[in-house]
C-alpha cells in the first residue's frame, strides 16, 4: 500500500513546472512526509533522481512539453492504478514479464516482444489488450477502462507513444526469484530433511527396541508403560487393526483356549497372513491414492478396470511386496520389464501400481483442456508427494513453496515427468500361457485359406466362362457381373475401370482403343495415392503398408498382433453363414488371427496446426479412433468430430478436423480396442460392461492436409503391367479372368497383392465369389476348427493405469502463477532439489518415472522410509510418532520419538523394506499390548499420551464399522477380489446419471468392495469419515455427529442386520438364554457379558424387546463403536 | 498437543461440554420446542464455532442462498441491454471466448422487456413479475464473473470458491464459523428439491473441515424421509428404553476407560442430540401449522407441482433460520429439466420461463415473509447462478454459457434495496466495471456475517486453507 502510494505522489511530482494543478502544493507537502519516513528506499531515490533530472533537463520544445504533459496526466496515472500491481518492480509477480513503470521496461516490452508501436495502435498488443478485442488477454483484467481512457492511449501511440520518463531506470530483477536459495539454505536445516541417524536402542529391561525407546523416554516424565491389557481386548484390537474385523465367537474361543506363552506372537503371525490382511491394507492405501470408480463432474463417467487396483493392492500387501517396490510400482510399474507377475494368477502385476494416477477428477467438457492437463497433473504430483514423500509439493505450482524447501521449478520437473505418462488400459494376461492358443488359432486360419480356395474352385471356372461370354458381343450378360461392371465405370480409381470402360465401349460401340487407352490414363491419375500428387498439401504422417518398418515413434500395445499383416488377411464372417467379412490389404490389424486381442496403438506427440487428419482404420465392437488433445482423457462430448465410434470391419477413410482453439496445443492419435479405452462414458451398471473381449482395429496411413480435400491411396500401381498387350474384347476377357484366377491362388500362397485384395473383396461382394458355407462342409469344419482353437485364447483382465510415451519432451516450461497461459523459463527434469547436489547435477539425460523412482528408493533418501515407519506406526498406535503422517515438512508436527523414528526407518530398510516385518515388531511390543487405562499422572502430564503410558481410544473406522455389523449377523461374505457392488441410493436424490441402487446389506460384502464413486458417495460410510476421493488421506477425520447415532438407530442396513442376528437367537432352542446373551455379547463386542450385565440384558427382554431389539442396542453402545 | 492439522472436537473437556451444550441440550431443548405453540420459537442455545466471536458486529444472522442452478441469463433478468435490440441479427461484434458448444450464433435481445420497477426504478425484466414488486429491497450484482464455462467446475467454484471436488462449502464454512443457535438442528440445510447441481453433493461438502458442517440434506417433496435415517425404526417408548440400555453400557465403558473416555461421553451426548433431532427436524420441516394465508402467499398448494415443491421450500427455509439454523440453501425442483434447468441452449423462452415462473411466486412471499416477522433485518438472501448466458444466441432460441459476466442479487438487512453495483459491457457479455469475483461475493457473504474472510481459516495438509484462498475482496459500496 505504502509503496503504491508513493508512486502516486511521483507521478505529481514529475509534472513539469508551470502545469496548473490545484492539487499540488499538499501533495507536495505530503511528498517531503513520504521522503522523510523513508530515507533509504530505494523508490525515494528513485523518485528524487527522478525529480532533479527533470528539473535539469527540461526541455524548451513546446511540443515535446505538450506530449510529456499528456503523458503524465492522461497516461501515467493509467498505467500506476491499473497495471501496476502484476507490471512494475514491486509486483508480486511481473506478468508476462512486461514492467510498465520504467521508460526501459515500457520499450522492452513483455515475453512476447515490444507492447507499444509507435504510431501504430492496431499493431500494438497494449492497446489491443485495453480495447478489450484484439487476440491478445484482455487488460486489465478487473474490467474495461472507460472509452475515453482508451482513446487517450490511441492518442498517445498515434503521437509517437512519447514517454518521458528518464533512461536510467533499468528494469529490476524478478523480486521473488532473489533470496530464493538462502531462503531454500535454511529451510533445509528442519528435521526430515537431515540423514537418517543410526541410533541405539537405550538399555532397558524389555527385549522390543520399541519398549526400550518408549520406556526410557517414559522414564524422564516420570512414567511407565501401563499393565498388558487383557486377552479379550487384545484379541479385538488386533482383529481389526490387522484385518478390520472382529474375531469370530470360534476364534475367540481357541485364542482364549491358547495357553502356550506363544499365544499372542502366533495370533499376530496367523493374522498377518490371513487374506484379510490384505484387505485392510489395500483400504488404508486407498484413502492415499484416493481410490475412486468414477471421474466425477457432470457424468460421474467410469474409470473402467479401476478396481483391479485395489485387488493389486490387496495381494500386493498379503505378499508383502517390499516397500521399495511398491513404490516403483506406484511411479512406473508400466517401465518395469519383465512385469512382476502374481504367481497365483499369472496376471501381471506392476503396471496396476499405476492406476492411482488416474484417479483424479476429469471435467466432462472442458473448453480449455490444457487447463485440465495441468489440474490432473496438479493432483498426482500432489497424491505422489504427499503418499511417498510427506511433502506438499503441489503447493510450489504458483509460487516457491511458503515453507519448505521446495521451489516453484521443482513442482516443474516433475510436471514434465509425469505428463509423459498416458492414460492406458493395461492387459494383465500372461503372454506365456496365451501365447501357444494364439499359435494354434493362427494356424488353423491358415489352413481355412486352402479351404475358402477349395470352395471357390468350382465358381471360379464358371466365373472365367462368365467373363468370356460377357466380351462376346450378343451374349446375354451375367447380372452380377453386369453390376460389378457398373460399380467399376463408376470409379476411375478401381483397378477394373478401363476393362468395365472397355466392356461398355464394345456394347455401345464405340472406339475400344480410345476409351481403353483414356481410362488406363485415367485409372493411373487417380489411382495415385493423393498425397503423392505436387500441389497437394497433404503429408503422409504414417504408413503401416511395409513390412519391418513400422512407423517411428509410435507405440503398440497388445498381446501377440503383428506390427504388420501382408494383404489377405480377413475377418470372419459375424454369421454362420457368411464365411469372410472382410479381405484386407497390407497394413496394421489387431484382429488378423482373432479380435480377442485387445490393442492399443498410439502416434507420437505432435503439435497442432489445423487442418484435418485423415485416417485409413478399421474397427469393430465400438472400438475408437481418437485425437487426443493435451492428453485429456475425459468424457468426450467436445471431442465428438475426433473421437469416431468404429463399426466397421473394412478400412475406411476417416476425417478428424482440428479444431481452431486447440491450435498450437500437443496432441497425439490413439486407435483402441473397445476394452481398451482409458476412459469412457456413464455407466451405470457394471453388469453393462461388455464381458466377450471382442473388438479389432486397423490402421493403414494417416494423413495431415487442409481441410475439405480428397483423400485417397494407391490402387492401380502394383498391376500396371498387366495392361500391356493385343487389345480386343477376348484378350481384355482373359487379362479380367487371369487376374481373377492370379488374386485366387496368391491368396491361398500369402501372395496377395492390396489390388488383389481389393479385387476379392469387390468380387465377393458382387456374389462373383461365393462368401457362404453349409453345415458339413470341409469348410465349415475348418472355420469350426479355428474357431474352437480361438475360444481357448483367454480373455484377458485388465486394468487403469498409465503408459509412457518416450518421445514426448519432458523439459516443462514454468508457468508463472501457476498460470498455463503465461509461461516462465524452462525447467529440465531431475529430482527435487532438496535431495542434494549429487541428485540435481548428475542429471541423466531424460530421467524418466522410473529413474526418479529408484533414486528416490536409495537407502540415502531422508523421508521415503521416515514416512512409511511412521505411517505403519500410525496404523495401530493411532497417531504417528509425527501425527500429520502426509506432511515432514515445516507445516508438520516434528516427531515425539526422533530417535525411535530414525531406527524404525532405517530396521525397516535393513528387513528388505518389509511391512509385515515392520508390523510384527510394533504388535510384538508392551508398548501395543497395553491397556487403555492410564494412570491419572499420565493425563495430567501428557494429556493427548504422545508419550505412549497407555493405548489410545480408537473409534472404528466406517469400513471395519460396517464389516462388524455384517460379522456379528453372520451375513459376511469372506470372498476376495471382485466387480464393485453398487450400493443404495436414497430416495429423492436424482442427480444427473444417478447409479442403480444396490441392495441394502451390500450382498454382505466387505465395505472395500462397495462402489466408490465420486459423486455418489456410500452414505454410511462417509457419515462415518469415510474420506471423499479426491486429495490424500493419511490420517482420516473422526467427527462427532448425530447422523452417526442417526444411522445406528434407525439406517436399514444396521436394523436389518439387528433383524438377522435377532433371529438367528430367537429361532435357536438348544441354547438357554444365558448362553444367548454370552454368545450374542461375544459376537458384537468380542467378550461375555458380566452378571451385571446378564441381568441388564434379561431385564430389557422382560420389557417387550425381542433379539434383535437387544442385538441393535449393543450395535448401538461405544463399547462397539470403539476399540480400547 | 493435539494433532494442529485436526481438531478433536471430540474430545473436549466434560466441562468444555457443558460449558457448551448446557443449556439446550437433550431433554430440555425438547421441553422447550414442544412447549411454544408453533413448536418453534427461537431455540434454546448457541453453539459457539471456531470463532470465539465474530469479527465484528454481523449484519446478517443467517443465509438464504436461492441457488438457479444452471445459469440464468442476465440480459433476460437483470441486465437490460437496448443495445442487443438494436443490433439484433448481427454478428456479434466482440472478440469471444470459448464457448462450451462452439456454435455461436447472432446477436439474440432479450426476450423479455424490461420495465423501471419500484420507487428506486431499478430495471427488472418481465420474467419476475412477483419478485419485481420488491425492488427496492434487491441490490443486484451486475459484474459478477466466474472462472469456469463449464457447469461442474462452475458450480464447485460457486459453492467453495475453487474449481475442483473437495472445498468445503460457504455453508460449511459459515457453520464451521460461527456455529449453530440451535444445537437442535445443522447449522447447514440444503434443502433439496431434487436438482442437485451438477458436479453432486460435492457442492455441499465439509471438505476438509470436520463432518458435522456437511450441508444436511432435507428432501422437500421426495418421496423418502425429509432427512436420511430421522424417522425413528421404533417407537418413542422402545427408543426410550434402549436408550436406558444404552446409556447404562456407555457409562461402565467410560468408566473403564478412566481419562481415556472423554470421546465416548461426547458420543453420548451425541446420541442424545440424535434422538432429539428426531422429533425437531420433521417439526421444523412441517409447514402444515402455517395459516392458510402465509400458504397461499407462497404457493404451497399452487396446482403447479413444481412451483408448489419450491413454495414448500422457501417457506422451510425461513421456518429453519426462525428456528436458529445458520445457512440454508434452496435447490430448484426437479421436472423442470433432466438436469441444469435455468441451462437453457435452446427453447429458451420456455425453459427459462418456467424455471422463473416456479421460482418467482415463492421468493416474492420470502421477502414479504421475512419482512413481516421482523427476520429481515437478521437475514441474508442471496441469489445467483454459476454462471450467466451469452448475449450472443445459441441456434436461434437459446445461448451458450457467460462466466465472463453475468448478475445476481443480495438482499436484506445488510445490503442496500433498489441499486444496480457495477457493469457489463453494451452487449452485457464482459463484467467491465466494478467487476466482483466469485471470491469477491464470498468475502461479502462472509463479511455480512460478521467475518472476516481473511481470518476464518483452517489448517489441513500443511496450509491455512479460507474460503477465499488467497483472493476476495469486500464488495463494501453494496453494504447497507
Amino acid at each position: 500500500m505504502a509503496v503504491k502510494a508513493g508512486l502516486r505522489y511521483l507521478i505529481i511530482l514529475t509534472y513539469p513546472n508551470g502545469v496548473a494543478n490545484p492539487g499540488l502544493p499538499p501533495i507536495m507537502k505530503k511528498l517531503f512526509r513520504v521522503y522523510k519516513s523513508w530515507p533509504s528506499s530505494a523508490l525515494c531515490r528513485f523518485a528524487m533522481a527522478n525529480f532533479t533530472l527533470l528539473l535539469w533537463t527540461q526541455q524548451p520544445n513546446y511540443a515535446q512539453d505538450q506530449k510529456t504533459t499528456f503523458f503524465e496526466s492522461k497516461i501515467r496515472p493509467v498505467l500506476v492504478n491499473n497495471c501496476f500491481e502484476c507490471h512494475s518492480s514491486t509486483s508480486k509477480f511481473i506478468k508476462g514479464g512486461l514492467q510498465l513503470d520504467t521508460k526501459a521496461g515500457l520499450a522492452k516490452g513483455g515475453d512476447g516482444g515490444a507492447v507499444v508501436v509507435a504510431g501504430k495502435p492496431e499493431e500494438s498488443p497494449l492497446f489491443l489488450a485495453i480495447r478489450y478485442q484484439g487476440d491478445t488477454e484482455n487488460m486489465p483484467p478487473k474490467g474495461k477502462l472507460a472509452d475515453s481512457v482508451i482513446n487517450d492511449f490511441k492518442t498517445w501511440i498515434l503521437d509517437g507513444a512519447h514517454d518521458p520518463r528518464a533512461i536510467s531506470s533499468q528494469p529490476s530483477q524478478n523480486l521473488v526469484q532473489s533470496g530464493w536459495q538462502e531462503t531454500f539454505k535454511k529451510r533445509l536445516d528442519w528435521w526430515s530433511f537431515q540423514p537418517i541417524q543410526k541410533a541405539q536402542p537405550p538399555e532397558s529391561h524389555y527385549q522390543n527396541p520399541v519398549d526400550k525407546f518408549i520406556s526410557d523416554r517414559l522414564k524422564s516424565n516420570p512414567l511407565q508403560l501401563s499393565a498388558e491389557a487383557d486377552r479379550e481386548t487384545l484379541l479385538r484390537r488386533l482383529y481389526f487393526d490387522l484385518l478390520g474385523l472382529p474375531p469370530t465367537e470360534l476364534e475367540i474361543e481357541s485364542f482364549l483356549n491358547d495357553k502356550s506363552p506363544e499365544a499372542y506372537t502366533n495370533l499376530v503371525d496367523r493374522l498377518l497372513n490371513s487374506p484379510h490382511y490384505g484387505e485392510r491394507m489395500a483400504r488404508r492405501w486407498m484413502d492415499l491414492t484416493h481410490y475412486t470408480e468414477t471421474v466425477g463432474s457432470e457424468q460421474d463417467a467410469l474409470i473402467p478396470y479401476s478396481w483391479a487396483f485395489r485387488d493389486y493392492l490387496i495381494r500386493a500387501f498379503n505378499q508383502d511386496l517390499p516397500y521399495n517396490q511398491l513404490l516403483q510400482e506406484h511411479l512406473a510399474g508400466d517401465l518395469m520389464h519383465p512385469a512382476r507377475r502374481d504367481p497365483a494368477t499369472g496376471l501381471a502385476q506392476s503396471p496396476v501400481g499405476t492406476s492411482w494416477m488416474r484417479f483424479v477428477e476429469y471435467y466432462h467438457s472442458p473448453v480449455d483442456v490444457k487447463n485440465e492437463e495441468v489440474s490432473v497433473i496438479d493432483n498426482q504430483v500432489d497424491t505422489f508427494g504427499k503418499t511417498f514423500l510427506g511433502l506438499t509439493i503441489a503447493c510450489a505450482r504458483c509460487h516457491d513453496h511458503k515453507f519448505d524447501p521446495i521451489g516453484t521449478d521443482d513442482f516443474y520437473k516433475l510436471y514434465g515427468t509425469f505428463r509423459t505418462a498416458r492414460a492406458t488400459v493395461h492387459s494383465l494376461a500372461d503372454p506365456n500361457a496365451i501365447k501357444p492358443k494364439v499359435l494354434l488359432a493362427d494356424a488353423k486360419k491358415h489352413l481355412l485359406k486352402t479351404q475358402i480356395d477349395v470352395s471357390w474352385a468350382d465358381a471360379l471356372a464358371k466365373l472365367s466362362r462368365t467373363i468370356a461370354d460377357a466380351f462376346v458381343p450378343g451374349k446375354p450378360l451375367d447380372p452380377n457381373l453386369a453390376k460389378f461392371f457398373q460399380a467399376a465405370a463408376a470409379s476411375p480409381q478401381k483397378w477394373a475401370y478401363p476393362i468395365a470402360m472397355a466392356h461398355q465401349a464394345m456394347t455401345t460401340k464405340t472406339d475400344l482403343k480410345t476409351t481403353w487407352t483414356k481410362a488406363v490414363q485415367a485409372l493411373a491419375e487417380q489411382g495415385l495415392a493423393s498425397w503423392k500428387k505436387p500441389g497437394n498439401k497433404q503429408t503422409l504422417l504414417a504408413d503401416f503398408s511395409n513390412p519391418g518398418r513400422f512407423p517411428k515413434g509410435w507405440t503398440l500395445n497388445t498381446t501377440f498382433t503383428p506390427e504388420f499383416s501382408k494383404a489377405g488377411s480377413f475377418r470372419l464372417g459375424s454369421k454362420p453363414e457368411q464365411v469372410m467379412e472382410a479381405i484386407r490389404p497390407s497394413g496394421f490389424y489387431s484382429d488378423s488371427i482373432s479380435d480377442k486381442l485387445g490393442t492399443t496403438l498410439r502416434s507420437p506427440e505432435f503439435k497442432l496446426t489445423g487442418g484435418t487428419f485423415s485416417v485409413l482404420v478399421s474397427g469393430t465392437s465400438n472400438a475408437r479412433l481418437r485425437l487426443v488433445v493435451d492428453n485429456f482423457q475425459g468424457v468426450d462430448i467436445l471431442f465428438g468430430g475426433v473421437t469416431p465410434i468404429l463399426n466397421s470391419p473394412r478400412l475406411t477413410w476417416l476425417r478428424l478436423p482440428v479444431r481452431d482453439i486447440w491450435k498450437g496445443q500437443q496432441a497425439y492419435l490413439e486407435l483402441v480396442t473397445r476394452d481398451e479405452m482409458p476412459s469412457t462414458t456413464v455407466i451405470r451398471d457394471l453388469n453393462q460392461l461388455p464381458r466377450d473381449g471382442r473388438s479389432g482395429v486397423g490402421m493403414k496411413y494417416v494423413v495431415h492436409h487442409e481441410n475439405n480435400e480428397k483423400v485417397n491411396e494407391d490402387s492401380a500401381a502394383l498391376t500396371a503391367p498387366a495392361w500391356i498387350g493385343e487389345l480386343s474384347p477376348a484378350a481384355i476377357a482373359f487379362q479380367l479372368a487371369r487376374s481373377i484366377h492370379e488374386a485366387v491362388l496368391a491368396f491361398e500362397f500369402d501372395q496377395l497383392t492390396d489390388t488383389q485384395a481389393a479385387l476379392l473383396q469387390d468380387l465377393i461382394d458382387h456374389q462373383l465369389l461365393p462368401n457362404s458355407t453349409t453345415a458339413g462342409s470341409q469348410l465349415s469344419q475348418a472355420i469350426q476348427a479355428f474357431r474352437a482353437a480361438e475360444e481357448k485364447i483367454d480373455l484377458s483382465p485388465r486394468s487403469v493405469g498409465v503408459s509412457e510415451n518416450a518421445k514426448s519432451e519432458l523439459t516443462q516450461q514454468v508457468f508463472i502463477r501457476g498460470d498455463h497461459k503465461h509461461l516462465g523459463p524452462a525447467t529440465p527434469p531431475g529430482a527435487l532439489q532438496l535431495f542434494g547436489p549429487k541428485n540435481t547435477s548428475g542429471l541423466n539425460p531424460s530421467p524418466s518415472r522410473l529413474q526418479l523412482a529408484e533414486s528416490l528408493t536409495e537407502p540415502g533418501n531422508p523421508l521415503v522410509s521416515r514416512v512409511i515407519a511412521n505411517r505403519i506406526w500410525s496404523w495401530y498406535f493411532g497417531q504417528g510418532l509425527f501425527s500429520t503422517v502426509d506432511n515432514v515438512g515445516h507445516m508438520g508436527e516434528p516427531p515425539s520419538h526422533p530417535e525411535l523414528l530414525d531406527w524404525l526407518a532405517l530396521q525397516f530398510q535393513s528387513d528388505d523394506w518389509s511391512i509385515k516385518k515392520m508390523t510384527r515388531l510394533l504388535l510384538t511390543s508392551q508398548a501395543y499390548r497395553q491397556q487403555s487405562l492410564g494412570s491419572k499422572q499420565a493425563h495430567q502430564v501428557d494429556p493427548t499420551n504422545r508419550l505412549l503410558s497407555h493405548a489410545s481410544l480408537k473409534r472404528l473406522d466406517a469400513e471395519s464399522l460396517r464389516d462388524a455389523i455384517l460379522t456379528a449377523s453372520g451375513r459376511l461374505d469372506r470372498t476376495l477380489y471382485g466387480l464393485p457392488l453398487p450400493t443404495p441410493q436414497p430416495p429423492g436424490l436424482t442427480d444427473d446419471k444417478k447409479p442403480i441402487s444396490g441392495p441394502v446389506d451390500g450382498m454382505g460384502r466387505r465395505s472395500l468392495y462397495l462402489n466408490v464413486r465420486k459423486n455418489f458417495p456410500v452414505e454410511f460410510l462417509e457419515i462415518f469419515d469415510r474420506p471423499r476421493p479426491t486429495l490424500t488421506v493419511g490420517k482420516r477425520n473422526v467427527s462427532n455427529q448425530p447422523a452417526q447415532a442417526l444411522a445406528l438407530m434407525n439406517d436399514p442396513f444396521v436394523k436389518g442386520e439387528a433383524e438377522r442376528l435377532g433371529q438367528l437367537f430367537a429361532a435357536n432352542a438348544t441354547m438357554d438364554e444365558t448362553a444367548k446373551m454370552k454368545s450374542i455379547y461375544r459376537r458384537i463386542l468380542g467378550r461375555l457379558p458380566t452378571e451385571n450385565e446378564i441381568q441388564r440384558a434379561k431385564s430389557y427382554l422382560k420389557a417387550g424387546n425381542q433379539w434383535s431389539d437387544l442385538a441393535q442396542a449393543l450395535f448401538e453402545t461405544k463399547e462397539f463403536l470403539y476399540l480400547d | 498437543m493435539q494433532n494442529p492439522s485436526i481438531p478433536y472436537h471430540h474430545l473436549l473437556s466434560r466441562r468444555q461440554w457443558l460449558a457448551r451444550h448446557a443449556a439446550g441440550f437433550g431433554q430440555l431443548a425438547m421441553a422447550g420446542l414442544l412447549a411454544s405453540p408453533t413448536g418453534g420459537g427461537k431455540a434454546s442455545a448457541e453453539t459457539s464455532g471456531a470463532l470465539a466471536e465474530p469479527h465484528f458486529k454481523p449484519r446478517a444472522k443467517h443465509v438464504i442462498f436461492l441457488f438457479m442452478d444452471g445459469g440464468m441469463s442476465q440480459v433476460d433478468t437483470f441486465d437490460p441491454k437496448p443495445r442487443l435490440a438494436t443490433d439484433a441479427g448481427k454478428p456479434f461484434p466482440m472478440r469471444i471466448d470459448a464457448t462450451q458448444f462452439d456454435q455461436i450464433g447472432k446477436i439474440l435481445p432479450s426476450l423479455w422487456p424490461f420495465r423501471p420497477r419500484g420507487q428506486s426504478g431499478l430495471p427488472i425484466s418481465d420474467l419476475f413479475p412477483h419478485l419485481a414488486r420488491h425492488a427496492d429491497d434487491l441490490c443486484v450484482i451486475r459484474s459478477l464473473t466466474s472462472e469456469f464455462p463449464e457447469h461442474a467446475q462452475a458450480c464447485y467454484f460457486v459453492h467453495t470458491g475453487s474449481g475442483v471436488q473437495g472445498r468445503p462449502s460457504v455453508g460449511a464454512w459459515a457453520s464451521y464459523g460461527l456455529g449453530t443457535e440451535n444445537s437442535n438442528l445443522p447449522g447447514f440445510v440444503v434443502l433439496n428439491g431434487g436438482m442437485i447441481p451438477l458436479g453432486g453433493v460435492g457442492c455441499y461438502a465439509s471438505g476438509f473441515l470436520p463432518a458435522e458442517h456437511t450441508g444436511a440434506f432435507f428432501h422437500v417433496g421426495g418421496q423418502g424421509p425429509i432427512v436420511e435415517n430421522i424417522t425413528p425404526a421404533h417407537s418413542s417408548a422402545k427408543q426410550r428404553m434402549s436408550l436406558d440400555f444404552i446409556r447404562s453400557a456407555d457409562h461402565e465403558f467410560r468408566h473403564r476407560l478412566g481419562d481415556e473416555g472423554q470421546a465416548v461421553e461426547s458420543a453420548v451426548r451425541t446420541m442424545e442430540l440424535a434422538a432429539n433431532m428426531q422429533s425437531a427436524v420433521p417439526e421444523a420441516a412441517d409447514v402444515a401449522t402455517e395459516s392458510a394465508a402465509t400458504k397461499a402467499l407462497y404457493g404451497v398448494d399452487s396446482a403447479d407441482p413444481i412451483m408448489a415443491r419450491y413454495a414448500k421450500e422457501a417457506l422451510i427455509a425461513r421456518r429453519l433460520i426462525e428456528r436458529g439454523v445458520r445457512f440454508v440453501e434452496l435447490t430448484m425442483v426437479n421436472g423442470l429439466r433432466f438436469v441444469s434447468p435455468w441451462d437453457s441452449h435452446g427453447s429458451m423462452r420456455e425453459e427459462h420461463g418456467r424455471c422463473a415462473r416456479s421460482v418467482d411466486q415463492p421468493i416474492g412471499a420470502l421477502i414479504h415473509d421475512l419482512k413481516s416477522r421482523g427476520l429481515w433485518q437478521d437475514t441474508l438472501l442471496v441469489c445467483s447462478s454459476e454462471f450467466g448466458r451469452t448475449p450472443f444466441g445459441q441456434g436461434t432460441d437459446g445461448r451458450d454459457h457467460n462466466p465472463q459476466g453475468f448478475s445476481c442479487w443480495l438482499a436484506g438487512g445488510a445490503v442496500k434495496g433498489g441499486m444496480a453495483y457495477g457493469a457489463t459491457d453494451e452487449f452485457g457479455y464482459r463484467a467491465v466495471s466494478d467487476v466482483v469475483t466469485m471470491h469477491d461475493l464470498h468475502a461479502t457473504i462472509l463479511h455480512a456475517m460478521g467475518v472476516d474472510h481473511t481470518r476464518l481459516t483452517y489448517r489441513f495438509g500443511g496450509r491455512d486453507y479460507r474460503l477465499t484462498d488467497v483472493f476476495g475482496n469486500v464488495v463494501k459500496p453494496i453494504l447497507a
